[in-house]
């Protein structure tokens, strides 16, 4: 379900490494409701790469997958987006910013392809020790300027709506939250460039950009661009990655997730499929609680897996269940 | 080892699984329908030897042609103000096609792409800026709406500007006869952006 919801494995592993040992092909279908109507979905994987169908279609791309089915997991991993490498939290937000906006897909993608040639002109002119065409390094620099503002414009647009939301969530998850919750984007673009709009961010990144240049060409790859930006979240003050409990740091990441559906929720009018994995044995049963009725109140179709169903603190008659065992699914 | 000539059948196949799109099955497939149908191994050899023979590059416009200059550069009626660039030949033909263009071309044979290698020196830049250095009006820059196509035509037009000649770029947005409701959203988003007085 986690592969069909996000086209990515559970485990981050590579598409080759989700496929059984000795087959040629793996995959997954799925039947959804969407608009009151059943859709069919399926992913294979072959060592060539990942196929989706819908109704046994190609979509013309992942813009029509995604629009399709929506799923937001938590994860125990989930935990390094507060506290671990900023390629994790890049992620969260570039995903999340996508699944409020569809056109960011299109935008990311410009501005990857433009740093890709540009690291190429980097790393050849260093590799032969030729200086690189002026005019050349100037239009790979204007293109990932003009995508790299709006990436950063996305993002920052996305943190804008999400913080409330994060807050509301946050605080009910942590009974005893000690100050206001705030996102934090750190990166190439000052502050002031990100609360004026896009020209503004444009100009502060062109600006970042022009100065780097002598570094850039010194080491061969681009060091100035959305690609190494960060984001923080800071509670009453505080960074949570520094100062952050390992029981904040969990909290923390949960509402992130949460707060993930409650925002496509109140845009969309859909409320994604929540996928957890065993999160219950990572929180105290008075959050466990309350998370619990969080998910109820969102009306969202939700999907648990634990080892202890004491853990899960729901009146039986609330949910569902299947026994897994040796990977067979039975009725409970 | 043996230096025996390959089988014939086999060396077909190879050919044709060189050719884009075109995989070893599909390439069995064909192998086996031209050798299964009358005629058609010995026209298409004779179309290929005539392509060979007389196939090449415009020397004005880089068009492939079968005559030199090929017959839009020969061709009196059309004017010889302003040139449309393209990329590869088929981008030629699709303008062409549509007869709304009457002017000159002039074919770049890529984009520029340092992931793969091609700088301005690997496209026929140098030919266009003499071609606008002998007297033009107006560059059409009709590369691909793509990351390379757009960065070519932003290459060129800091190259050409300076000249003194007219550059513009053609538009893009909703095609002509498309429905909005199937149109992609970064189309649409980069329509609205362009968007203009009526």
């Amino acid at each position: 379900m986690y592969l069909l919801g996000t086209l990515k494995s559970f485990r981050r592993a590579r598409g080759p490494d989700m496929i059984l040992k000795g087959a040629e092909v793996a995959s997954v279908k799925g039947r959804l409701v969407a608009g009151g109507l059943p859709r069919d979905c399926a992913v294979s994987l072959t060592k060539k790469g990942l196929q989706f169908k819908i109704d046994g279609k190609s979509p013309r791309g992942l813009p029509d997958w995604f629009a399709l089915i929506k799923a937001v997991a938590f994860v125990p991993s989930d935990l390094r987006m507060v506290d671990g490498p900023p390629d994790l939290r890049r992620e969260f937000l570039d995903r999340a910013a996508f699944t409020l906006d569809p056109t960011f897909l299109g935008i990311a993608r410009e501005y990857r392809v433009a740093l890709k040639q540009k690291n190429a002109l980097l790393r050849d002119s260093k590799r032969m020790g030729r200086p690189i065409d002026p005019t050349m390094l100037e239009i790979w620099n204007d293109k990932l300027v003009r995508a790299g503002a709006q990436v950063v414009h996305r993002r920052t647009e996305f943190l804008r709506q999400f913080a409330p939301v994060f807050r509301e969530v946050h605080k009910g998850i942590t009974a005893a939250a000690k100050g206001r919750a705030e996102f934090r984007y750190r990166g190439c673009v000052g502050t002031e460039a990100l609360a004026d709009g896009i020209s503004s961010i444009e100009a502060a990144l062109g600006t970042k950009v022009a100065a780097a240049a002598a570094q850039e060409a010194r080491r061969g790859f681009c060091v100035a661009g959305p690609h190494r930006d960060d984001w923080e979240l800071r509670v009453g003050g505080e960074p949570l990655r520094s100062f952050g409990s390992q029981g904040q740091v969990r909290s923390a990441a949960l509402s992130m997730r949460i707060g993930q559906m409650v925002l496509a929720k109140r845009v969309s009018g859909v409320c994604p499929l929540f996928l957890l994995d065993d999160v219950s044995s990572e929180l105290d049963p008075h959050r466990n609680a309350h998370l619990m009725s969080l998910l109820l109140d969102l009306e969202a179709q939700v999907l648990i897996t634990t080892t202890h169903r004491d853990n899960l603190r729901l009146d039986a008659g609330a949910y569902k269940s299947w026994n897994v065992r040796t990977g067979t699914l039975s009725p409970d | 080892m043996s230096d025996s000539a390959p089988d014939p059948l086999e060396a077909l196949v190879h050919h044709l699984s060189r050719l884009p799109g075109i995989g070893s099955k599909t390439a069995t497939r064909l192998a086996y329908h031209i050798v299964r149908t009358d005629g058609l191994a010995g026209d298409l050899s004779d179309s290929l030897a005539a392509v060979r023979e007389g196939v090449g590059r415009c020397s004005i416009c880089f068009n492939v042609a079968s005559s030199d200059p090929c017959p839009i550069c020969a061709d009196p009626k059309r004017g010889d103000d302003i040139v449309c660039v393209v990329e590869r030949t088929p981008d030629l033909q699709a303008i062409d096609r549509a007869g709304a263009f009457r002017g000159r071309f002039h074919v770049l044979e890529g984009t520029l792409s340092p992931l793969d290698g091609i700088g301005p020196d690997d496209l026929r830049i140098k030919e266009l800026i003499a071609r606008v250095a002998g007297g033009l009006d107006e560059v059409i820059l009709a590369t691909n709406p793509t990351v390379e196509g757009d960065a070519t035509s932003l290459y060129l037009a800091r190259l050409l500007k300076p000249l003194g000649v007219k550059v513009t770029r053609i538009a893009r947005g909703v095609s002509v006869g498309a429905e909005l409701e199937y149109t992609d959203a970064s189309t649409i988003s980069r329509a609205l952006q362009e968007r203009r007085e009526i």
